[in-house]
This record gives C-alpha cells, structure tokens and sequence, in this order.
C-alpha cells in the first residue's frame, strides 16, 4: 500500500467521523434503530402530545429518558439514561422525576408524601405516554387501574346503594386525588362535607335548624362507595339513627316484632322509619321544622 | 496532484481538531446532562419546549344497537337502561393534532343515552388549553311508586277520598293510586380554562351550570301535640339549579409552589314548600280531612363563596412544608315559609330560637 493510499484512507475515516458527528448533533439517533413497528409500542408516542416535545422526533425521547449518549452509541449494551421499563428500569425517583419537569402543577403539588408516594408507586405505575390515549385519563379504566389495589371498595362498590361509579359517571378522581392532598384519604376538598356538598349543594344549607351530625361529618351516616342499606346510610333506621337518640320521647331500645303488621302497630319500623316524620335529617328550614319533621 | 495533496493533510489535521473540540462539547453536554437528571420533584429542570405536532389525527366513531328486553329500574339505575326498548348509541373520538403547536380532542360518549357525555378541547400546547362539556346523568329510584295525591308542589287528595284515623279507613286508595317513577335527571354544562403566563404563573377558570330535575320522596306528618302525628309518604318535587365558579392561579418554581383559589357555588331551588292535603281524619276538623293541610319546607336556596390556598417548600429532598389552608362563607336568606299553611289554625308565636 502507497504513501499516498494511507493518507486517504485516513481523511476517509477522519472525514466520515466528521460527518457522523455533526449528523448527531442535529437530532439524537434514536429512530434509527427504534423504527416503525407493528409489534412495538414506541412510534405511537407520536400520535400524543408526548411525542412533539422539544420538536418532536428523537428529541422528544430525550425529552424524558434523558440524553443517553452511551445508549445510542451501543444501544444493545448501554441503557438509557432514564428507563420506564421493562429493560434497565429506573429508581422510582428518576422516573418521576423525568414526569414531574412538566407535570408541576396544582394536580401534582402534594405528591410528595402522598400515600401514593409512600408507597413507592411511580408514574408510569398508573400512566402510559406510548399510547395515544392514556387509559388512566379515561374514567372507566382508571377505576379499573384504582380498584386493582383498593379492592374492599371494588366490592363495596357492587352494593345496591352506591354511587354511580361502575357506571362510569362518577369517577375515584372526582372525588379523590391520587396525587395527594392534605385532606383525609387524598380527597380534592379540604372536607369531606365539601366534598360531598360539592355535588349535593341542597344539603348544604346553612338551614334554621340544622341536625349536627350532617353539617359535621357526611360519613357519620353515609358510605360514600355503597351500602347494603338505602342511601348509602351505615346502618338501617331506626337502628342508625337510635345510635344517637337513645333517651328522647321514644323508647331507646331497639324496635322488635311488636312493630311488624299483625304485631301492635309501631311506624318506626314500617315505610321510612324514623323519616316518616323527621324527614329533615340534613337540616329544617322551616320555622316549625325545630324537630326536622318540616 | 501535489497541489491536492497538500490540502488533504491541513484538512486531516482540521478534521482531527474538529473531532477533539466535539469530544470536549460532548463532555461538557454530558456533565450538563447528569445534573439535570438530579432528582428534583416538582422541579422546572430540563422542562422541554418548544412542541411541534406531527400533524397526525386520531378518529373513532363507534355506532351501536341494543335492546333491553324487560323493564327493570335497578339494571338501569345509573345507565340509561332502564325501560324495554331498543337504544341507539354513538360514540366518537377525535384528537387532531396538528402541525403547528395546537390541538383539538372531541369526545361524545352514549348518545341516545339519558347518560350521554361529551367534551371538546382545545390547546396550545403547553400554554393554553379551553374545555367545553356536558354530562347527563339519571337516577332511576324506583319504577313502580304509586300515590293517591295529585299535583306537584301542592298536593291534594281526589274528590270521592274517604278518610279515616289509620290506613286501613282508606277505603278508596286502591282507585286512587296513580303510578309515578322516582327518577332523578342531572344535567350539567361547563367551560373551563387553563393558561400559563411564563414559566412560573398559570392561571385557571372554570364555570358550570347543573339543573337537576325529577323525584324525590320524603315522609310528612301532621301534629296534634309534641309526639302524636299522622304521617304520609309523599312524592317531592326535585327542580334544582346550581351555577359553580371558580378563578385560581399557580406559582411554580424549583422550591416554592402555590396555588390560590377561589370559588363561588349558588343554588337555586325552584320549589320552596310542598303542601299537601291531610288524608287522616284523627284530630279536630282544622287539621283533619278535608280542610287540614301541612307544609313541608325544600332545601332552601343558598350559596357559597371560599378561598384556598395550598402550597409546598422543598428546602430539600427530606425537609418540606406542605400547607393548605381554606375559608368559606355559606349563607342562605331565603324568607321564611308560614308556620302553619292551615288557614284555620293562627299562630302568633315567632320562630322558636330552641325547643
């Protein structure tokens, strides 16, 4: 071999890597290898809002995996800086971090030290950004996802008094922030009332006569997920209500055989017990309503 | 050749220096990289901008029949099945991305439904974003309620009513019954906004309107002294209004993220008193059947306007202040019903401040 043939295959090389280098600085060289793929999930980014970060293309994985230089040198052997799994997959902070660069805003604001985040869950634990539509967003599937661990509510749920919530026209989300709140159990009111008032602004008074337990606490009496008693009430009257007023005019003990037809008549156990005549359980408005009976 | 050959070794030599100068910016970029890829929760680091949609669109329309073979309230308590009877259903999905930074989602989900829903968005991304909505709900309690009163808010018995100290007197209740369904109908719209200002502010609205319209049922019982009262069951008006609003703005940085709220709630109800005709004959004629009445108070109207603010501090990964503070004022001055809707009976006593 000449002189003259070494010299240029030595600008042949320096030349191609001069060329190499500047091709991937323009765009990182993530497409190249993660081409279209029926059985591969990563181009459906593109279909997302996802997918046009930083200008779309490979910048919009770096966007969230990181630079992974040594990755697109040796992509077999090198991982990505942040990886959401399956292969090489990140510390849970990592991941969520790379989410929480964007995602900053009031939703996510108490998920630090959310029960959520106590219990390790990442993002991507619930979320999927390589689909056009995260499930999640979608209510039905995201009680689907929620009720996968809570399961005690994914029964109570199936109660005959409920909420519509298997219906999909209640959601968890609306009452309850999987990113955390400082309320009791991640709820987005700062009360319980304030929750439930939120869709029953007719119990919300303030009323002229008010019954303290409902302006207190909805959950005295209710169970927000279902019930086998009506109206979501924890107990059935007279027995719920008897749990409080158990020295007034009627008889404070619990109502037997002696109210059922054929026995001697007692209405406090027939038709809608108690509410026969105190039908104004969450507060009178009327200046005769002193015993919740207008 | 000479001539070329003498360019081929300053070219080498650029080459080289070129490769040593991107060797050295790659470093630097490396270094730069792992520091944005610090932990750092709630964080602005490595926020990426700007978007450039690829102009792809995403379309479903899905048309279904169906056919509920009997009549069943409980099936249908919350889907909108209740009643035999074919049904139609259409759902659409449409996102459409563009290939400028903007973007349109549209959703309907279960028209022909008394439970349709549906909500069309619009964004720019990362700075704005309006959402327009509806969403029906029903209730169906029960299909099979029956009642011998007549009317909505003032409810009276039928002319031929035979009257008595208990129910079994009611000699003429079985022609008198009338059937009615204790079904609740929610119908909500809404708007809402989200926009950010720069990189720390943003700011969001929302308002909505909810009218909800149907049955109900309440017990109602007619006194003659403190523990004595003839009750009935009685089917009660349900025609609610209720207008939401809200403003907020958020503060975002590195450390320090608030959020300020504050909300407005006004509901309206349509029906203040339910009277209803006595059907028992037990006490003197004043209050028995036919001339008795009574008169059961609805919720009242009222509002509610609240303040919130929540935030957190990150002074470091294991020391934060988390905080969330509230203040709501809810008032209702509706005037007071009569203390007796019986014109014979005069009260002139105020209102009870206890009993």
């Amino acid at each position: 071999m000449t002189a003259s043939s070494v010299r240029l295959f030595i600008f042949l090389c320096c030349a191609l890597l001069v060329a190499s280098t500047a091709w991937a600085e323009d765009e990182p060289g993530c497409l190249d290898c993660h081409t279209p793929d029926k059985q591969s999930a990563v181009h459906q980014i593109f279909k997302t809002v996802h997918g046009s970060l930083n200008g779309g293309g490979a910048n919009a994985c770096t966007s969230c995996h990181g630079p992974s230089e040594a990755h697109d040198r040796r992509g077999k052997k090198n991982p990505v800086d942040i990886s959401f799994g399956p292969l090489w997959t990140s510390d849970v902070e990592t991941r969520n971090g790379s989410c929480q660069s964007c995602h900053d805003n009031k939703e996510q604001l108490h998920w630090m030290g959310s029960a959520h985040q106590q219990e390790n869950l990442a993002c991507n634990d619930c979320h999927q950004s390589h689909t056009p539509e995260d499930p999640v967003l979608n209510g039905t599937a995201a009680q689907a996802l929620c009720l996968n661990c809570h399961t005690q509510v994914r029964a109570e749920l199936q109660l005959p008094s409920r909420h519509p919530i298997i219906e999909g026209k209640t959601d968890c989300v609306d009452c309850h922030n999987p990113h955390g709140s400082l309320g009791e159990a991640a709820l987005r009111q700062a009360t319980l009332n304030d929750n439930c008032f939120s869709c029953h602004q007719d119990k919300r008074g303030p009323f002229l006569w008010e019954h303290p337990p409902a302006a207190e606490d909805c959950s005295l009496c209710h169970r927000p997920h279902g019930s086998v008693n009506e109206r979501l009430l924890t107990a059935r009257g007279p027995a719920l209500c008897q749990q409080c007023h158990v020295a007034a005019f009627h008889p404070s003990v619990p109502y037997g055989s002696e109210g059922l037809p054929g026995g001697s008549a007692n209405q406090n156990l027939l038709g809608k017990n108690c509410m026969n005549c105190h039908s104004q359980v969450h507060g009178s408005n009327h200046p005769s309503g002193a015993r919740l009976t207008r | 050749m000479n001539k070329r050959r003498r360019h081929l070794f300053p070219l080498t030599a650029a080459s080289l220096l070129a490769l040593v100068a991107a060797g050295a910016v790659s470093q630097d970029a490396s270094e730069t990289s792992e520091d944005t890829l610090s932990y750092s929760p709630l964080g602005l680091q490595g926020r990426p901008r700007p978007f450039n949609f690829d102009g792809s669109s995403t379309d479903a329309v899905r048309l279904g029949l169906g056919y509920t073979s009997d009549d069943n309230y409980k099936f249908g308590e919350y889907n909108g099945l209740s009643e035999k009877g074919p049904t139609a259903i259409v759902d659409l999905r449409w996102r459409d991305f563009h290939s400028s930074d903007n973007y349109w989602q549209v959703s309907l989900s279960n028209l022909g439904l008394d439970t349709r829903e549906g909500e069309a968005i619009w964004g720019r991304a990362d700075r704005l974003r309006i959402t327009l909505g509806f969403d029906s709900q029903q209730q169906v309690r029960n299909d099979s309620g029956q009642t011998p009163f007549q009317g909505n808010v003032s409810q009276s018995l039928p002319a031929n009513w035979v009257s008595g100290q208990t129910t079994g007197d009611f000699t003429a209740l079985d022609g008198a019954l009338r059937d009615f369904d204790r079904v609740l109908n929610r119908d909500k719209a809404y708007i809402g906004i989200n926009a950010r200002i720069d990189d720390n502010w943003s700011v969001s609205s929302n308002l909505s309107y909810e009218h909800k319209e149907g049955h109900g049922d309440a017990g109602a019982g007619i006194y003659i002294d403190s523990s004595s009262a003839d009750a009935v069951l009685l089917r009660t008006p349900v025609d609610y209004g209720t207008t939401e609003f809200d403003i907020g703005l958020a503060y975002d940085a590195d450390r320090l993220h608030l959020n300020g709220q504050v909300a407005y709630s006004k509901f309206d109800n349509n029906d203040q008193l339910l009277v209803w005709q006595n059907p028992y004959s037990s006490y003197g004629t004043d209050v028995a059947y036919p001339a008795g009445t009574g008169g059961l108070g609805l919720a009242p109207d009222n509002d509610q306007t609240s303040g919130r603010l929540s935030g957190t501090y990150l002074f470091s990964p294991q020391l934060r202040l988390q905080f969330d503070g509230s203040y709501a004022v809810a008032a209702q001055d509706q005037n007071y019903a009569p203390y007796t809707v019986n014109q014979a009976l005069v009260v002139n006593v105020p209102v009870r401040a206890a009993f």
